[in-house]
């Protein structure tokens, strides 16, 4: 397994590290729960860990085999993975998660504390879900050659499917081997895991925007690094205004978005908006049981004449 | 003989001098280095509110400037792997610079350094500007001794000196 991820997992305790060390580097996830079993994901199948390593799991836990982790073990873990530094993670506390160094996201759950309605953090954790993140080089070389570089690309997809994986290399693949001018818009430091001890993912000769709001960071890299492309993670209906921003100044986007199907996807307004602002020429869906395989390539063209 | 005795009894009193010398200059030691730790905490707030550091990174640049024995001690410790709390303990207890101060003072640097890293950058200046506004206090305390003791140490130290000289003999 990866070293980021063992750092990780050696600060749930050494007889969670002793459990997983030896583990086959195709783990998705990890779920950490108070005071309950310790379950990997594998395909999207889940594992519970046992010392001797991973098992079937079984709700009832008639062996007592599994192992737990404590609310305290949790607490001490969490202010380590955010390096005594709960300040420099606030804003992405409030979020729901922290991205560490090799850019994998954990995702938070708590109380919540608030003072006048505005979110100030997070207290009593109770679960932690550790997603793994991976690079796959050449995975979306099929992608880029069915796609183009013409237009923009929407990639869509239920969760863990591959979609961040798949625009992380596709940022490398249009940077190098195109040699195109791309932007890269990391808002949560997913995309390129730069961190002041790593060089993190390898994005070829892209320009990062790391941490920055999308918004924000499109405008910058709209007026200052004349892109050939932009590359964002998980659009909402909030960013349609940045999608057409790039639209007006004539710049492509390579974006992610959830979506399981084509059907689902035009009832859901937000993305529809998204598919009307012209900024892709063409909508990728992933299958939701094969991490990184695509099911299906659209031009925006037969969309339209769909949902007309 | 009598250059033995003169010998003995200009070496106690000198020992006593210095003694006393000692004494004053660690008054004044305390007072320079309560200055210093206020310059750090000034410089650890400005850090975070415009940079948001990793707590070892913020130790180990601010170290650079402010108090480099004690920052060095917390920034090996935190490296290696202990908390925050396990650092700023360690690191109070493990450098001989800090021995000057009172224990109260002691306290207020383990409890600012220990929080700072569970707060978000709001509380973060809270806590740095409270501990700011103490350490003013005591540097007021330190001042405040310091120019009634110093001098009382420098010349009780020599009469000691005369008066042990004069019983012995």
């Amino acid at each position: 397994m990866d070293r980021s991820v063992l750092s990780i997992i050696k600060c749930f305790g050494t007889e969670l590290y002793n459990a997983l060390k030896d583990a086959q580097d195709d783990i998705s996830e990890i779920r950490i729960r108070k005071e309950k079993s310790v379950v990997v994901y594998k395909q999207n199948i889940p594992y519970a860990v046992t010392k001797q390593g991973l098992t079937a799991l079984e709700l009832d836990n008639a062996k007592n085999e599994y192992i737990t982790v404590s609310e305290a073990l949790i607490k001490d873990a969490f202010a380590q993975l955010c390096s005594y530094s709960v300040y420099r993670f606030q804003n992405d506390i409030n979020n729901g998660f922290i991205t560490v160094n090799g850019g994998h996201r954990i995702g938070i759950c708590g109380t919540y504390v608030g003072e006048n309605g505005i979110m100030r953090s997070v207290r009593d954790i109770t679960s932690l879900n550790i997603r793994i993140a991976r690079e796959y080089k050449g995975c979306s070389r099929k992608l880029a050659d069915i796609a183009g570089c013409e237009g923009g690309i929407l990639i869509c997809g239920v969760p863990s499917t591959g979609k961040t994986t798949m625009l992380r290399d596709i940022s490398r693949l249009f940077s190098t081997e195109k040699m195109l001018k791309v932007s890269v818009v990391d808002e949560r430091g997913e995309l390129s895991a730069y961190s002041h001890t790593s060089n993190g993912f390898d994005l070829g000769l892209c320009d990062i925007y790391c941490g920055y709001p999308k918004q924000k960071a499109v405008i910058c890299a709209v007026r200052t690094m004349s892109p050939d492309f932009i590359v964002c993670d998980e659009l909402t209906g909030e960013d349609i205004e940045s999608v057409c921003f790039t639209v007006n100044y004539g710049v492509k986007m390579i974006a992610s978005v959830h979506c399981d199907s084509l059907e689902n996807g035009l009832k859901n307004v937000s993305l529809f908006r998204l598919l009307k602002t012209g900024a892709f020429n063409k909508v990728v869906f992933l299958n939701r049981s094969i991490i990184g395989k695509i099911d299906a390539v659209y031009n925006i063209g037969d969309i339209q004449k769909l949902y007309e | 003989m009598n250059n033995m005795k003169i010998i003995g009894a200009v070496l106690i009193i000198l020992t006593s001098w210095l003694t006393g010398i000692m004494l004053s200059k660690r008054l004044s030691q305390r007072e320079e280095l309560l200055i210093e730790l206020k310059q750090l905490l000034s410089e650890i707030k400005r850090r975070i509110t415009y940079e948001m550091p990793t707590m070892c990174d913020l130790i180990s640049n601010c170290g650079t400037q402010y108090l480099k024995p004690f920052t060095d001690n917390m920034y090996n410790s935190l490296s290696g792997g202990y908390t925050i709390n396990e650092s700023v303990i360690s690191a109070v207890a493990d450098t001989p610079l800090l021995c000057v101060l009172q224990d109260c003072e002691k306290q207020l640097i383990t409890d600012v350094l220990s929080s700072l890293g569970a707060a978000d950058s709001t509380s973060v200046r809270e806590i740095t500007d409270s501990a700011i506004i103490q350490l003013d206090h005591y540097i007021g305390l330190a001042q405040e001794n310091r120019q009634k003791n110093s001098k009382v140490y420098f010349v009780t130290s020599l009469y000691i000196g005369f008066a042990a000289v004069i019983l012995m003999i």
